[in-house]
């Protein structure tokens, strides 16, 4: 298969033929045979490369050229045109004989390595422009030089194939060795450095990508049909205590063991049935976890595999719990307040009867004991405690009305009557402690969408707060204003005192649950009344002494709030 | 103190309790039940009522609401003690506060009853306060009548008096006032009688009733 012709003046030249069967070595200067042999190729018809010297303008003129025989015509014209096409590949070609020496190489080939390209004329050792181009910078190696220099001549004169390698402006080009039949080598250049490129820009943007999923403190898995994982990130192995490599290839739904409340594995059968995302909060190892499941669409848009994100949201729902928690505590307080409120009002209503009422039994019994009685004694007697007892029995029904329509769902009331109730169960309080209260309301009557109790429970904390502002002051005028005044769709109600006055601090602060400036207080009374108020779509809020008074009050204290004035009136016209 | 029925100074009008409550039933009631143990109970609507019809030489003591439209409570007793009258007073209220409570006792108030009250507990407070009003009153008719009788002394009289009271013998009170014993023992015979005294013990006792009183509290 090998037959290379060497001319005795050391220039070469050669006649490779492929795919034909001639065996035999011809050596010397046989021209007429090498001619034959050029005829024979042409009869066969068969795909011939031949391999000439590079053109002479391509090429240092050989140092001895006397023994340098001309091709023969017919041979001429073929070494042209296999010139020609060897020249006009874009890869870069070369041809070594057996003895590793250059026989001929393309100009694109010497391209490649301008740094050497005057070493590549025939008969340059192989491996002698190879240490040349690697001591002169042409190549990037990533290993001792000495050692990539034998991979690269192992891989050219022993394993051929191909390899990549780097060159130092930046390009790649991937190395193919072919061994030729006769011992010798032809070497291709294919400049890759696009593909690499390409590539690398792939593989930057993939690592981007992987830090980015690697950084998120959830899990990101992708698992196909039968829950095996494809792909995890770094926290979702992390969760399972393992590696990212530890887990691909195994079952998704395993990891989780004991299981989640939702099946994982129903989770993907369903997402992949449907093609479309599913969710589920589950509760695993005391964590809570919200998982979502998301179809992965191949080529064809048929969905193959199932993205998996877990974020553990334990912390958010134990914050939703712990908000939840202080809702009901509040309106537990709220209760207990209200009912403390109406137990209060209810003993002092009910403690006048009931005294009259033992009073006239315990007078009527010591008057028979002492065998001192009258019947028209008597029979007042039991008059006046009929009538104490029937007052006492008119205050309990007129409570469990109150009780009974105290109203769960709002309803439209005038803030008079609202008011006027308030005003009715603090005075005796007021006039207790001489304080005067002036309610200030607007003529006309103002609609407001309430639920009553919780706004007289409003009023009556806001009332008794002033009230408890006065007396600890004692300044020289105890009064209180109440004031409700309409700005645009508001009813604003203001309760100024001349207390002491808030500083801007205790303004801030005062409607905070447990806030309080008294030594017995839960100071839970104003945070109840901002829950209300809020509850109720209105503000509520503090004006501290700096703040601009009416000049009466200039220092004391005001408490504001506002609720959205009922629409009902606009709505019927 | 001798025992009230004992003396026969004062019991010239029977003890009242003044019950003085803005709340009709209760006033009624009150009324109505210390009757029944034999007191006599006169009723008023406010504190301004009371004083209208307020006589000091009633015996008798006051049972008054504290909160009340107009005076309270505590007012009154301060406007009776301004008129030197200090009878004893059951305060009551509805809302039993520490301050007002002290106020009250400041005051003289006896005591201070929260609403609502023990019924029993109450007419036993009235019972001793009329006791205490009685023996007050007894107390300081005694005074009164020894003051009169102490009027009646010489100047001298009252001196040697004063010395005896103090337990000088006659000599040194002799010594002291630089007069003759025999002198002494005739001024000694004199305040006896006007004291109207059989010993020196029986005149110590007599004197020391009222010694440390000033006048001005006795008048009434």
């Amino acid at each position: 298969m090998k037959r290379t012709v060497r001319t005795r003046g050391g220039r070469y030249a050669a006649a490779l033929a492929l795919g034909r069967a001639a065996g035999s070595t011809v050596r010397g200067s046989a021209r007429v045979e090498r001619d034959a042999e050029f005829a024979r190729l042409k009869r066969l018809n068969s795909l011939v490369r031949w391999v000439s010297s590079s053109p002479a303008s391509n090429r240092k003129p050989a140092p001895s050229a006397r023994s340098a025989p001309a091709p023969a015509a017919d041979g001429s014209a073929i070494e042209r045109q296999l010139t020609n096409a060897i020249e006009s590949i874009t890869e870069g070609f070369a041809l070594w004989d057996a003895d590793d020496r250059l026989i001929l190489c393309n100009a694109k080939f010497r391209a490649f390595y301008p740094a050497v390209a005057s070493l590549l004329h025939p008969g340059a050792s192989y491996e002698q422009v190879l240490r040349d181009a690697l001591s002169k910078g042409a190549y990037c190696v990533d290993s001792p030089a000495e050692d990539w220099l034998q991979r690269r001549l192992h891989a050219h004169r022993v394993r051929g194939g191909t390899c990549e390698e780097r060159l130092s402006d930046g390009r790649w080009l991937l190395a193919t060795e072919h061994p030729t039949s006769d011992g010798g080598r032809v070497c291709i250049r294919t400049d890759i450095t696009q593909r690499k490129q390409a590539e690398q820009a792939v593989r930057r943007s993939r690592a981007t990508l992987q830090s980015m999923i690697d950084a998120v403190d959830d899990m990101i898995a992708m698992v196909n049909a039968n829950g095996v994982i494809l792909a995890i990130n770094r926290a979702g192995a992390q969760g399972f205590g393992r590696q990212p490599r530890d887990l691909v290839g195994r079952s998704l739904p395993e990891q989780f063991d004991p299981g989640p409340g939702v099946p994982l594995q129903d989770m993907v059968a369903g997402v992949l049935a449907e093609a479309k995302g599913m969710h589920a909060d589950v509760v695993w190892r005391d964590r809570c976890l919200h998982l979502s499941a998301h179809p992965v669409m191949d080529g064809s848009g048929a969905p193959t595999a199932v993205s998996i994100f877990s974020r553990d949201i334990t912390e958010r729902v134990r914050g939703e719990e712990e908000a939840r928690d202080h809702q009901n505590q509040l309106t537990r307080y709220m209760r207990i307040a209200t009912m403390g409120e109406m137990t209060a009002a209810l003993a002092h209503e009910l403690n006048q009867p009931i005294a009259a009422i033992v009073n006239y039994c315990n007078g009527s019994l010591r008057r028979l004991a002492a065998d001192r009685w009258t019947v028209e004694d008597l029979e007042d007697a039991i008059n006046e405690t009929y009538a104490e007892a029937k007052r006492a029995r008119d205050i309990i029904q007129n409570v469990s009305r109150f009780v009974r329509k105290a109203p769960q769902h709002r309803a439209t009331s005038d803030i008079a009557s609202v008011v006027g109730s308030v005003a009715n169960l603090i005075r005796k309080d007021l006039q207790r402690h001489g304080i005067e209260l002036v309610i200030d309301l607007p003529s006309v009557a103002v609609p407001v969408n309430v639920n009553a109790v919780e706004i007289e429970q409003t009023l009556l904390n806001l009332l008794r707060n002033s009230m408890e502002a006065i007396t600890e002051a004692l300044p020289p005028t105890r009064k209180i204003v109440l004031r409700a005044t309409v700005q645009e769709r508001e009813l604003e109600i203001g309760v100024h005192d001349t207390g002491t006055g808030l500083s801007p601090d205790t303004a801030a602060q005062i409607f905070d649950p447990f806030f309080t400036t008294k030594r017995e207080g839960m100071g839970m009374g104003l945070a109840i009344c901002r829950t209300i108020v809020e509850d109720h779509g209105g503000r509520i809020w503090a004006e501290s002494r700096d703040s601009q008074s009416p000049p009466q009050f200039a220092g004391g204290g005001a408490l504001h709030f506002t609720l959205p004035i009922s629409e009902t009136n606009n709505a019927a016209a | 103190m001798p025992p009230h029925d004992t003396t026969a100074s004062v019991t010239e009008a029977p003890s009242t309790v003044f019950v003085i409550d803005d709340h009709g039933g209760i006033r009624k009631s009150l009324r109505y039940l210390m009757e029944s143990t034999g007191l006599d109970v006169e009723v008023f609507e406010c504190a301004e009522d009371f004083l209208g019809a307020y006589q000091p030489t009633r015996p008798g003591c006051v049972v008054s609401d504290v909160y009340m439209p107009g005076m309270t409570g505590v007012e009154l007793l301060e406007k009776l003690a301004g008129k030197g009258d200090f009878r004893p007073a059951i305060l009551i209220s509805g809302q039993g506060d520490i301050p007002t409570a002290v106020q009250a006792m400041k005051v003289g108030a006896v005591d201070f009853l929260e609403k609502p009250f023990e019924d029993d507990e109450l007419l036993e407070r009235v019972q001793q306060c009329v006791r205490m009003d009685t023996e007050w009153r007894t107390w300081r008719a005694e005074a009164i009548d020894i003051l009169e009788r102490m009027d009646t002394l010489s100047p001298r009289e009252r001196e040697v008096m004063d010395l005896v009271v103090d337990g000088n013998s006659t000599k040194e009170i002799a010594r002291l006032l630089e007069i003759s014993p025999k002198t002494v023992e005739i001024h000694r015979g004199h305040v006896m009688r006007k004291m109207r005294v059989r010993s020196s013990l029986e005149l110590v006792k007599t004197v020391l009733v009222c010694r440390k009183v000033k006048g001005s509290a006795l008048k009434p």
